[in-house]
């Protein structure tokens, strides 16, 4: 993210700790790339919009406490999410319990059919959802590393900051991970 | 399979990119609520928390006489301390009450135009009365005072006027350019057709100004905007999806004979 950019947005996350219309534009700008960040972990879409009402939930709970680093913003939803899917599958407790307790987003009426369309165009990506299961019987750090790498297209130093890893740890996971993943693709 | 070609295979996969608008929407509205912060309130170190004292109160029941006395006057200040917070856990917000009071309302419901759900846009709580504006996105609204301790409407006010929600700047540009620039407009444009203003399709609202007691601004939660093309008395309805940043569908020449649109005729601009 360029510096100005970068400047810009710390504005808006300032705003944003004490203003909801702030916090709005911030979700403006990020709902769609967590929805599909999630989408991509998990390949299951009505999961993935519980995931994703969670993780925005949660930033908007811990806003206030939230201290900017010069890192986007974006980087510490991605590691919300990430933890959501992590925590998730460690319960495998089906539909998120914590969604079910808001009636609001548990009633997924008005969109049913958008979902339905979103599942068939899953449906669609059978090369994608064939390597999604050989990724997903890896363990969750390979699995984080692998999605944010290939499927993300994120860099090294762009998942230094939604992992808060080393640089160095990043790379061995990353080689770990895809000979763990050729191996189970052989 | 060498892992130069798994590389190969992860970096060339077709990957899906979908959107749930609906869901989007939703979450928007429950995050701009004044009580979505009270959602997900973390339970497992509560309960983990009492578990734990329990383990430690039961093994002092078992033990000598004064750690059995000590285990009791806990134990009642422990469920003491349970029942003050299920009690305030359990207790909506003043403002969830009064969003609630004024949706389930028969003379509200009655009062706004049309059938659909009733949306709380503001609620403002001084002294255990709500001031609620609600409406039904048919842009029209009404103010209610909510007294929250008899969860009873007291008041309620109507907005004189119909309010024409506007699009952001942004939008507003974003809509044109992707219009106009599309291969099936720029005829129409070359022919003499005229741009109207732009409106958005009104799909819920995201705020609304009030001032001297006047609704003074609307801004939409929408997704779509429609640019209208006016030519020979006909109008053409460029639907924009800002969300796709691409045009979902062009309705056909309509005849203009509605208000509405003799109303947003007003030509911003001639191509």
């Amino acid at each position: 993210m360029p510096p100005e950019e970068l400047k810009s947005e710390e504005e808006l996350v300032k705003r944003a700790q004490h203003d909801r219309q702030a916090f709005g534009e911030l979700y403006e700008i990020y709902y769609q790339r967590i929805f599909n960040f999630v989408l991509k972990r998990t390949a299951n879409v009505q999961l993935s919009l519980d995931i994703t009402s969670v993780t925005f939930l949660k930033a908007l709970n811990q806003i206030k406490k939230y201290r900017w680093r010069d890192v986007p913003f974006g980087a510490w939803l991605y590691r919300i999410a990430s933890n959501e899917v992590n925590d998730h599958y460690r319960r495998q407790d089906g539909r998120m319990a914590s969604i079910e307790q808001i009636a609001e987003l548990a009633d997924t009426a008005d969109y049913t059919d958008e979902i339905s369309e979103a599942e068939e165009e899953l449906d669609r990506h059978q090369e994608f959802l064939m390597l999604h299961r050989k990724i997903a019987e890896l363990p969750e750090m390979y699995q984080e590393v692998i999605t944010l790498k290939f499927f993300e297209k994120k860099k090294i130093r762009e998942m230094v900051k939604i992992l808060g890893k080393k640089e160095g740890t990043i790379k061995s996971l990353l080689h770990r991970g895809l000979e763990k993943l050729r191996e189970k693709m052989s | 399979m060498k892992k130069e070609d798994l590389i190969r295979r992860l970096e060339r996969v077709e990957l899906p990119e979908m959107q749930i608008t609906g869901h989007r929407q939703r979450l928007k509205q429950i995050l701009l609520q004044e009580s979505a912060p009270h959602y997900l309130t973390e339970k497992k170190p509560f309960t983990s928390s009492i578990g734990g004292w329990f383990g430690v109160l039961l093994d002092w029941l078992k033990g000598p006489a004064w750690q059995r006395a000590l285990a009791s006057a806990l134990s009642v200040i422990l469920l003491g301390a349970i029942l003050v917070g299920v009690f305030y856990t359990a207790t909506p917000s003043p403002s969830v009450i009064a969003a609630d009071v004024v949706k389930k309302d028969p003379i509200i419901q009655q009062k706004l135009c049309g059938t659909g759900e009733i949306v709380v846009v503001q609620v403002d709580v001084h002294d255990q009365i709500a001031r609620v504006v609600c409406g039904r996105g048919m842009g029209d609204f009404i103010e209610a005072d909510v007294d929250i301790s008899s969860r009873t409407v007291v008041t309620t006010r109507r907005f004189e006027g119909l309010f024409m929600a506007e699009l952001a700047p942004e939008a507003n540009e974003n809509a044109l350019n992707i219009a106009l620039l599309d291969t099936r407009v720029k005829p129409l444009l070359a022919q003499g057709a005229t741009v109207g203003r732009v409106f958005p399709v009104f799909s819920g609202i995201s705020s609304i100004a009030i001032s001297n007691n006047n609704i003074v601004k609307v801004t939409p939660a929408a997704y779509h905007a429609v640019v209208p093309l006016y030519m020979e008395g006909k109008v053409w309805l460029v639907d924009v999806d800002l969300e796709a940043k691409k045009i979902a569908r062009i309705i056909e020449p309509q005849i203009m004979f509605m208000p509405f649109f003799r109303q947003i005729q007003t030509p911003v601009a001639n191509i």
